[in-house]
């Protein structure tokens, strides 16, 4: 057999290899595409990270002469490291995949200058990673510390940088605009986590589980009550996500969450609301989520109390006629459904009613002051569906001010958004019939023309950016 | 070609074709969008001073199309997706750069989005001082009244020394041309190039279509060599 030593010396060379090709997808990033500042930042460190393990790796001692203890500790070290790096490997290529051109560059830019409005979050930045199955996702800061941490401390590298996130996109959708208003969650999640908003909630989430299970909660063990209280958390984080996410960027978030969820399914012939067993998707909760009506319930309530309600509610579609119908409904039809179904989570879709005010409350603290842009798109969606009814990039309006002349403005980056969606959901028709033989009951032509509005919209973003750059 | 302020308003014909001034074109852009005389720039950075006396300086945009060879051996008017298949698409953020070899072409478009009134047309140029180091950006110059888009540069670097191109650089002019009639702004605008806001591979006309038009009743397939009907 051969010595110990030379043995530790093959299982640290291939812990060497194995590190060389975690972070060989962005040590350099690859050079035929270009990458956002936040996505370069993650590059930097994961280099950095990678090169000090490597380093330290080299200079490792193999440990073959040390006494038992002090062996164990030692190769345990190479565990820790190799763990470590299997994590992050989840985050390296698919953030290598996310160049600008397979990301909503524009719209993440838009995204993190509005977050940057909110108190405490004026430097944060996020990158993005392409995920292969059909979710959005943000890394929890937290979960990220803990990997990365240990591996920092044995390595001698610097901490993760502490204001970038990691948000996780659907490959597919690089391309796309209005889908993507769903990063607002996501930045929401993030929001969730760096403020510790979980542990702010727990009390009243036991509170009310007691409320509505009595002794059937507080008589069982402390280890299924925190994990009953984790299933009313779990809802109320998704909540919280969503509330903030309309706060961030008002109605365009609904729409795109209506969208991805195929929600005007939910609507009759007549545009009642299905609420039957039979109803697609069902208003019935999941195990970790509340469902989909209910979130989008809660959103048009706070839409309502925005009053982003009235600058909408006549908006020709029937994803607004979904937040109509949601809006009407009381939320004691969801606790009455779950009923219905045999009501094994009706106290915790109870607990999540009673905890929804505590968690608006912070999503309110959060976002306190944050201008939500409604008088500005009352004054602009007109003039924005014009200009994109005739075929222009909305970047620079011209609308009548109060003196009767023409003025030159530049909506923000949410107005666009909003109202951009507005048109993308109500104007494609009258777009459409500006351009020869383009025939709107064609899927192909229409999606072709939704498409452009998409790019149109994506231009403006990019161009009002450039009016706020000092050059301008 | 004089060089004159063409009659500014009301439907007054029988003018030389003029090129529009300063104060015109930014009369023009003052204008709802709804008024087909509208014209829309956008985004015209530097605010102070956007114009020349007689032409409009234009921005490199930051998406390219770069050529390549096709899975096909060459660009084949006859196979859909031929066109598509024969570009790399590339995006250089601001501050970053692309450089095209000696010799080489590569499809670019302007970083300003335009639309062009009724009764005026365009001749985008390169810019003099660009045209000097042996890079042109025009082949297909001219811009139809009413056109709306980033305009396509089919640049070439004609040079024999590789050549570095910065998104957001002005590259060329864009000089407006009153006509003496206006185009008719109530007809259906032409899909194939309607708002591009970066450059999109050419629409290639199958020959079967442009070759029945004009009553030829077969053409050759480049891939087989052999005849195939035109169906004329």
């Amino acid at each position: 057999m051969r010595p110990l030593r030379d043995q530790l010396q093959r299982e640290v060379a291939s812990l060497y290899a194995f590190v060389q090709n975690v972070s060989r997808a962005c040590t350099p990033p690859p050079q035929a595409v270009s990458y956002s500042e936040s996505s370069s930042k993650f590059f930097e460190y994961i280099s950095h990270l990678a090169d000090r393990t490597k380093q330290h790796i080299l200079d490792f001692d193999s440990h073959a002469d040390d006494d038992a203890e002090g062996f164990v500790e030692a190769r345990t070290e190479l565990l820790t490291l190799r763990a470590a790096w299997r994590e992050l490997h989840q985050f390296i290529k698919p953030s290598a995949d996310a160049d600008t051109l397979n990301q909503p560059t524009a719209m993440v830019a838009a995204l993190v200058d509005r977050l940057h409005e909110l108190q405490g979050f004026e430097s944060t930045d996020f990158t993005i990673f392409h995920t292969d199955s059909f979710y959005y996702a943000q890394v929890n800061p937290s979960a990220m510390e803990v990997v990365v941490a240990p591996l920092a401390r044995i390595v001698d590298a610097d901490p993760f940088p502490p204001n970038l996130g990691l948000i996780g996109i659907p490959n597919s959708q690089g391309n796309a605009l209005f889908l993507n208003c769903l990063l607002a969650h996501e930045i929401g999640e993030y929001a969730y986590a760096k403020r510790g908003i979980e542990a702010r909630l727990a009390a009243d989430a036991a509170a009310a589980l007691e409320t509505h299970l009595g002794e059937r909660f507080s008589a069982q063990p402390l280890i299924l009550q925190s994990r009953m209280t984790k299933t009313v958390l779990h809802y109320a984080k998704e909540i919280f996500c969503d509330l903030f996410a309309v706060r961030l960027i008002g109605p365009c978030y609904s729409f795109a969450y209506i969208e991805l969820f195929d929600l005007p399914n939910l609507l009759n012939k007549d545009g009642t609301l299905n609420v039957s067993d039979n109803a697609r998707p069902p208003i019935l909760s999941y195990h970790a989520y509340p469902s989909h009506p209910f979130r989008v319930k809660v959103q048009s309530d706070l839409l309502e109390a925005e009053g982003w309600w009235d600058a909408i509610k006549d908006m020709d579609s029937r994803h607004c006629a979904v937040l109509r119908v949601l809006l009407d409904l009381d939320m004691q039809k969801f606790v009455e459904a779950e009923e219905a179904a045999g009501g094994d989570r009706v106290p915790f879709v109870k607990a999540l009613i009673d905890v929804m005010p505590r968690a608006k409350e912070q999503v309110g603290e959060i976002t306190n002051g944050i201008d939500p842009r409604l008088y500005e798109y009352g004054l602009l969606w007109k003039p924005i569906a014009e200009y994109l009814r005739n075929g222009i990039v909305p970047s620079t309006l011209n609308i009548p001010n109060a003196a009767g002349t023409l003025e030159e403005v530049h909506a923000t980056p949410i107005t666009l958004l909003n109202a951009a969606y507005r048109f993308y959901l109500e104007g494609v028709e009258e777009l459409m019939s500006r351009i020869k033989d383009q025939a709107p009951s064609s899927a192909q032509d229409r999606a072709a023309w939704m498409k452009r509005i998409e790019r149109w919209t994506t231009k403006a973003l990019e161009d009002v950016a450039l009016f706020g750059s000092p050059e301008s | 070609m004089s060089v004159s302020t063409p009659p500014d308003d009301g439907d007054k014909h029988g003018f030389v074709h003029s090129v529009l001034s300063r104060e015109t074109i930014d009369e023009r852009r003052r204008r709802p969008i709804a008024d087909p005389k509208s014209l829309v720039i956008t985004p015209l950075l530097l605010r102070a001073d956007p114009y020349d006396y007689d032409s409009i300086d234009l921005r490199l945009g930051s998406y390219f199309l770069i050529p390549q060879s096709p899975p096909a051996p060459f660009l084949d008017p006859t196979e859909e997706n031929s066109s598509r298949l024969s570009h790399l698409k590339v995006h250089k953020p601001l501050g970053t750069y692309l450089v095209i070899p000696a010799h080489q072409t590569v499809l670019g478009a302007t970083l300003e989005f335009i639309k062009l009134p009724h009764d005026v047309s365009g001749q985008i140029l390169t810019k003099s001082s660009v045209a000097r180091t042996f890079l042109l950006i025009e082949t297909a110059p001219w811009v139809h009244p009413l056109y709306r888009g980033c305009l396509t540069l089919e640049i070439a670097n004609v040079s024999n020394t590789p050549q570095v191109l910065y998104p957001g650089f002005h590259i060329g002019q864009l000089i407006l041309l009153a006509n003496d009639k206006p185009a008719d702004e109530t007809q259906p605008l032409s899909g194939a190039y309607v708002g591009p806001i970066e450059p999109e591979s050419p629409a290639l006309n199958h020959p079967k279509n442009v070759l029945r038009e004009i009553g030829i009743k077969r053409y050759r397939n480049p891939h087989f060599s052999d005849w195939q009907s035109t169906g004329g």
